[in-house]
């Protein structure tokens, strides 16, 4: 028999694979209970109704997005497209899927990075009483999840501080504290909550930002992990200053375990009346992409779409998630909240810079002595940090560039290690804070090798939305390959720079616009090692094989 | 209007503009490959940066016009960075221009030679492209994402012009491609072929399978349904070769559904008709025109008065339907003249004369657009009419979508609320409707004061449905009927958009009666944004029945059984009209098979098949002496003839057709009749001569349209010289007039001026199930047929929809054992078929459903030809019927 095309068929009619896939994807939506959610916000179930098949049944049977799709009110392709946009989904039978790149193994291999969120060291910020005041000061010291623990270290005092002014109030000391958003792009945190609360909507929204991608940043994990009511306060207090009473706390993949400790502090928070009267929090697992560490990229995510960034204006505290007026803030600077609502403004303005006030808090990893998260006053330089918070470099290992900003940032070469940590002084010296991970890179290390890994993992993560980032990172990707073998020259080095330019000036997004950064600060800062490749066919640190086979 | 400075020019922007939809307006072209006019930004391509106040570049196609901003276009830094976002996408760009069937048609080889390609620099990149396979799957088009450039540009045309979704951006990095569903051939993913994606891609991604340029183009209007969608028909020598959207088409402002852009192959099919046969010996054998239209003018000539029936053509231009019907009134003196509209929206006019004094559309369909809540009763519109099913897709993104349908259609899925009734429960539901808005002291007191009457009777029958009554008869829980009817009520304006799940029932005009009923009592008729939309089938249905082929008026709605209309009339024609209504189709057909039928002259109509009850309707055409039948190719109807004439199609004659919003366009012959077909209007005239009539010795349509003008005041001011455009809505009295996009703004069409409340009861159905004939079966149409010759000759279009099937629930199908696919037999009091089955709970248990496009499982075998008494119309939509498996005759 000949069948119609699908086009003429029915709207409802399934094909026998989501027919059969009917009861699982039924079964899974039970579980997340999407009975209970508005008709808008079911497409939202996507990726944690794709989570729960994929932890149920290994992977993610063909026919399943289908009548997941159909169950969520969103059309098939656009729940295939965000299937497969996301590297933490196994698609069966899909072998066209792009996989990033495991790049911390890489770096591991390359700079001798890896993860220490368990060793946190906060020093240097005295609280007005004169014990420890730092944000991470609790860490270790109390059980994360209880909120007995955070109450008598002294937590959920701001929130209560807070909750007895009014909202304009709050955002007047948060401005005074001259908070700076610590997830890279230093944005103050009062101007960002004063555009939501001045927006009149009936439901507004507070979402944490933990999508943290960047290689070598480790902290908001470690905060997650150890102290997570000190972020579900600071959520909490920005609910009362935009007048929102839903917080949701946006959890990358892979810190799925981060995310239950999280979940579980936030119930009982919530059992306790902790977060006050009105003020949920839920977390919500994404799906294993770098680029969702973009607000708007975030936004699509938790919307059930791939989550590539959104074209701004608007705004996301003028029309965020569901269209409603949304603050996202990143997992320290709601951490840092709480201790301005409690220690006051001036206090927290007291440390730090002028222009970068209050605690830095910093992920460093590489060839130190003692990786680990180092809270230190913002204007501490990196030399301290190496030395006084990591001691010292590791054994045998010579100082050559400090990787800052993630795979947005840049090498900082050795004779920059005395630039003070805020976010204006590593931008003179060239290299972003980011969101404060830190990669210490030694005297044996090939950059041209580390430039490559960086690069590889931008065009892995690369959304593919505009035509810039998407190619331009591909051919960087070829010309750190041509210039690490036989084939290495000078045009490689000069597609470099221009593909960098490019990427630059016109890419969609922040993402884009930093893809070759990295590469491009390696290139500047160790022309001679690159020229060695390019024109001797020589890597001074032996790593590459320069010789045809 | 912000006023800024593009390169220096001063330019006035509208406020909401982009930098690049400035720049353009004023015929500044910034290279962009990723823009399309129809679309929101899609900020791809990054080709047209420019610099803003001489600082960083910013995509122009995303940027806001602001007061006093300084834009240049083509800076040092612009063509850097405009070159390398080129040279990347050549990069992965197969470079076979040559070969490529968008060669010379190609964006992204305009932008390469806007912007300059050097081979040196273009060299230094690598090959970035890939090697996925072409998509062949679709009968029409081809997808090669070897070419694709990941504009968007397909997958946003699908979202928001189609507003199907079909297509999405997926996977990332280096693997971003363009999906269909699940990423499958696109025949195997929700696409309705409607091409419109093609006609937007850029490249040679997506093209036709036959891009052959035409020589010239022919503005003309679309021959399927009763939408009106404004064509170009390309031509090389005599054929037509390609079809494209008319960008200012009124209706459909370029958009095409896959009928209107790839249903055109039996223009130029082989099977046209291009010589007259007469019956000989039992077989019908070619015959020149002489002897065709001798033989039809001797034996029409013996039938004069009421022995002569005829049914003129939906398909028709007004002006052959016109002469069509001044044929059977002034030379053979019958008053038997009908036309398809009575198989369809017969209803439709009987009821809203009735009620509002007009039997048309009251609203343009642009109204959609305006509307705040759109319901939907019967009415499958994204299959049967596509280009409104894709304006209501559009609004219902945006404004609440009610759908009232038996079945899940795709408008459904899409609704708010979809109110799935038991076929032929309309007038409770609606009527408990209009019950639930009194309930909840919604209906609009001052419209209904002011502008209606028997208002009083009306609610004393509202208030006798009792809910609990209503939701048993229409099996729809009260609480759903009451919250739609609380949502049309309380959402002004709102349009009622509806087609023959309405009308095709022995309750029709009741139906459509209880639709205007409440567009009355929320006050919503006559203003922007609502209305009662009726979904005219054909191409020309409405016009069919405006200019007069119907039996009980004559053209503009004057009633036959009017002397002062008839004598008006009479006059010009310079005969005596017949004063008595004459025959509707099924009153012919049964007139026909008692014998009494002594000519019947069937232009343009498939009415043996398309007639409920086909083997009746067989046999009336063989009973009735002598039939003509005049077509463009051999339909059933023609195969039981004793003379076919070989006609014209819209293709190859000028006149007009008028589509569901009463608009009234014009048709232009692209190309010649095939062989020795004629234009209807000339084997009318070449008729009525040859049987001795005066009034007929037109040259050119246009003289016919003049006399219409001057025999119906209504299309007083219609002339060609003023279609040349968007055409013009009727009613339109003189030539100064515009025209009537919308009707009843200040006063009703009734002799009072003011509109009708009907005091409606239940009536049920004709035939109710039983135990031999246990399931309802309900009829419509598939997105891919029209009725059955003409789609039946284009290939693309059997190939997506190749055979009839018969749609059974699931638990239908458990219950006799019938697997999806089985051939199954479908009987009912009349008749049997052998089809296979569908599963699908796209119908609700104990219903099922059928097309109507197939000779070789003709449906309306199975259907009964039990009136509406008012209008004459049959009830299609509901024929009780068992499905078993075919050779199973196990009751």
């Amino acid at each position: 028999m000949r069948r119609w095309a699908s086009g003429g068929r029915p709207a409802n009619d399934a094909g026998p694979l989501e027919r059969a896939a009917r009861p699982v994807v039924e079964a899974v939506l039970a579980e997340l209970r999407a009975d209970t959610l508005p008709r808008l916000e079911r497409p939202g179930l996507l990726m944690p109704a794709l989570a729960l098949l994929q932890r149920w049944h290994g992977s993610i049977a063909n026919g399943t997005i289908a009548a997941l799709a159909r169950s969520l009110g969103l059309p098939e392709s656009k729940a295939y497209a965000a299937a497969t946009f996301y590297s933490s989904f196994t698609l069966a039978g899909d072998a066209r899927k792009a996989r990033p790149p495991a790049l911390d193994a890489a770096l591991e291999s390359v700079m001798g990075a890896e993860r220490a969120p368990e060793a946190i060291r906060s020093w240097g910020i005295a609280a007005p009483d004169g014990r420890p005041g730092g944000a991470l000061a609790r860490c270790g010291s109390i059980r994360p999840e209880s909120v007995d623990d955070y109450r008598a270290a002294g937590g959920y005092a701001g929130l209560q501080a807070a909750l007895a002014m009014p909202a304009e109030a709050v955002v007047e000391v948060i401005r005074t504290a001259r908070l700076r958003g610590r997830g890279g792009a230093g944005f103050p945190t009062a101007a960002k909550w004063d555009h939501a609360r001045a927006v009149v909507a009936p439901d507004k929204v507070v979402i944490c930002n933990a999508a943290e991608g960047d290689p070598g940043a480790f902290a908001d994990l470690a905060i997650l992990q150890q102290d997570p009511h000190s972020v579900l306060e600071g959520m909490a207090i920005a609910g009362h200053a935009v007048g929102a009473a839903r917080g949701i706390v946006y959890i990358r993949s892979e810190y799925e375990d981060a995310g239950e400790t999280v979940r579980r502090a936030a119930r009982e928070a919530s059992d306790r009346g902790a977060l006050g009267s009105d003020f949920t929090v839920e977390v919500f697992n994404g799906g294993g992409r770098y680029v969702c560490g973009d607000e708007t990229a975030l936004l699509n995510s938790m919307e059930g779409a791939a989550g590539r960034p959104r074209l701004r204006p608007p705004l996301p505290t003028e029309h965020g998630l569901w269209g409603r007026p949304t603050v996202v803030d990143n997992v320290k600077t709601l951490a840092l909240v709480p201790l301005i609502m409690r220690h006051g403004s001036e206090w927290f303005a007291s440390k730090g810079t002028p222009a970068t006030t209050g605690p830095a808090i910093l992920a460093v990893s590489g060839f130190v002595r003692r990786p680990g998260v180092v809270e230190v006053p913002m204007g501490a330089t990196l030399r301290q940090v190496i030395d006084e918070g990591c001691g010292g470099m590791a054994d045998g290992a010579e100082l050559k560039a400090i990787q800052t900003g993630g795979p947005l940032g840049a090498f900082l070469p050795a004779d920059a290690v005395d630039t003070p940590i805020c976010f204006d002084a590593m931008k003179a010296a060239g290299s972003p804070l980011g969101s404060g991970g830190l990669i210490v890179v030694d005297h044996r290390t090939c950059m041209v090798a580390a430039s490559r890994a960086f690069a590889e993992f931008a065009a892995a993560e690369s959304c593919g939305h505009c035509a810039p980032c998407r190619l331009g990172t591909q051919q960087v990707v070829l010309a750190l390959r041509s210039l690490m073998g036989p084939g290495a020259c000078q045009a490689d080095l000069d597609l470099v720079v221009r593909m960098e330019a490019a990427m630059r000036s016109s890419s969609f997004c922040a993402y884009g616009r930093s893809a070759a950064s990295v590469v491009l600060s390696a290139m500047r800062a160790f022309a001679d090692e690159f020229a060695a490749h390019a024109v001797e066919r020589r890597c001074p640190a032996d790593w590459c094989s320069m010789e045809a086979m | 209007m912000p006023n800024l400075i593009i390169d220096g020019m001063p330019v006035a922007a509208a406020e909401g503009q982009t930098v690049l939809q400035a720049a353009l307006a004023v015929g500044l072209d910034i290279p962009h490959l990723c823009h399309h006019p129809d679309l929101p930004p899609g900020g791809h391509c990054r080709l047209c940066v420019v610099q803003v106040d001489d600082g960083p570049l910013s995509a122009s196609c995303q940027l806001a016009v602001r007061e006093g901003m300084s834009i240049a276009t083509d800076t040092g830094p612009v063509r850097e960075a405009r070159e390398a976002a080129l040279d990347l996408i050549l990069s992965a760009h197969p470079m076979q221009c040559l070969t490529c069937a968008s060669n010379h048609a190609c964006k992204l080889q305009q932008v390469a030679a806007q912007i300059g390609v050097d081979e040196a620099r273009l060299g230094r990149l690598r090959s970035l492209t890939n090697s996925a396979p072409k998509d062949e799957s679709n009968p029409f088009f081809l997808r090669d994402p070897q070419r694709c450039v990941l504009c968007g540009i397909c997958v946003r045309t699908c979202d928001e012009v189609q507003g199907r979704g079909a297509l999405a951006v997926g996977y990332s990095g280096a693997a971003t491609a363009v999906v269909a569903g699940s990423d499958v051939p696109i025949t195997e993913s929700i696409c309705e072929s409607c091409g419109e994606c093609v006609v937007r891609c850029p490249t040679g991604a997506l093209v036709h399978r036959e891009p052959r340029p035409p020589a010239r183009e022919v503005r003309t209007v679309c021959p399927y349904c009763g939408t009106g969608c404004s064509l170009l028909l390309g031509v090389r020598g005599d054929r037509v070769v390609s079809v494209r959207g008319e960008a200012d088409g009124p209706v459909n402002r370029g958009q095409l559904c896959v009928k209107g852009r790839y249903g055109m192959g039996f223009i130029n099919s082989d099977k046209r008709l291009i010589t007259p046969m007469i019956r000989r010996d039992g077989a019908l054998t070619p015959a020149t025109w002489d002897e065709a239209l001798d033989l039809v003018a001797h034996r029409f000539a013996a039938c004069h008065g009421t022995t002569f029936a005829c049914i003129g053509s939906a398909r028709c231009t007004n002006e052959e339907v016109y002469l069509t019907q001044k044929f059977a009134r002034a030379v053979m003196g019958s008053n038997n003249v009908d036309n398809c509209a009575r198989l369809c929206h017969a209803p439709t006019v009987t009821g809203l004369k009735q009620s509002l004094g007009t039997g048309g559309g009251t609203s343009p369909i642009a109204d959609i657009a305006k509307a705040s809540c759109v319901l939907v009763v019967g009415s499958n519109t994204t299959e049967a009419h596509p280009v409104v099913g894709a304006h209501i897709r559009r609004a219902a993104r945006r404004v609440p979508l009610i759908v009232v349908d038996p079945r899940e259609t795709d408008l459904a899925q899409r609704a708010r609320i979809h109110v799935r009734l038991r076929p032929g429960t309309d007038v409770p539901l609606l009527m408990g409707m209009a019950r639930a808005i009194l309930d909840a002291g919604l209906e609009k007191l001052t419209f209904i004061e002011e502008r209606t009457e028997g208002f009083l009777p009306f609610v004393q029958a509202v208030m006798a449905m009792d809910p609990a009554w209503v939701e048993e008869t229409t099996g729809v829980p009260w609480a759903t009927i009451a919250e739609a009817a609380r949502l049309y009520a309380a959402t002004a304006p709102a349009m009622i958009v509806y087609s023959l799940g309405i009308t095709e029932h022995t309750h029709g005009t009741d139906n459509v009666l209880a639709i205007a009923n409440l567009a009355l009592l929320t006050g919503n008729i006559g203003r922007p944004g609502a209305g009662v939309m009726p979904m005219r089938g054909q191409n020309n249905v409405q016009g069919a029945c405006d200019v007069g082929c119907v039996p009980d008026s004559l053209a503009g709605g004057l009633p036959v059984r009017d002397p002062a209309s008839r004598e008006a009339v009479g006059r010009r024609w310079g005969v005596d009209l017949p004063d008595t209504p004459g025959l509707t189709v099924m009153e012919m057909l049964d007139a026909a098979r008692s014998g009494s039928i002594g000519a019947l002259y069937i232009t343009g109509m498939d009415v043996a098949y398309s007639a409920a009850d086909t083997t009746r309707a067989q046999e009336a055409i063989r009973a009735a002496e002598f039939v003509v039948v005049q077509d463009i190719l051999l339909s059933g109807t023609a195969e039981l003839a004793d003379v076919v004439l070989p006609a014209a199609g819209f293709a190859e004659k000028d006149g007009t057709f008028t589509n569901l919003e009463r608009r009234v366009q014009r048709v232009r012959a692209a190309v010649p009749p095939p062989g020795q077909a004629r234009q209807d209007w000339q084997i009318v005239c070449d008729i009525a001569r040859r049987m001795g009539a005066g009034g007929f010795d037109f040259t050119d349509a246009s003289q016919i349209r003049d006399e219409m003008s001057e025999v119906a005041p209504a299309f007083a001011g219609i002339r060609f010289d003023r279609l040349a455009g968007d055409g013009i809505q009727w009613p339109c009295p003189s030539v100064e007039h515009p025209g009537t996009p919308r009707l009843h703004v200040d006063r009703f069409a009734t002799p009072s001026g003011k509109a009708r409340f009907a005091a409606l009861a239940y009536r049920p159905s004709a035939e109710a199930p039983d135990e031999s004939y246990p399931l309802v079966l309900t009829t419509g149409r598939s997105l891919y047929h029209f009725h059955l010759a003409m789609t039946a000759h284009v290939e693309g279009l059997m190939e997506l929809n190749p055979e009839e099937l018969v749609w059974v629930h699931p638990d239908d199908a458990v219950a006799r054992g019938v697997a999806d696919g089985d051939l199954v037999t479908v009987s009912s009091r009349r008749g049997s078929l052998n089809l296979h089955a569908w599963i699908t709970d796209a119908v609700s248990p104990g219903t099922a459903f059928m097309t109507f496009h197939f000779y070789e499982a003709p449906t309306n075998r199975l259907t009964q030809a039990a009136l509406d008494p008012v209008s004459k119309t049959p009830e299609f939509k509901v024929t009780a019927v068992q499905v078993r498996l075919a050779g199973d005759d196990d009751r």
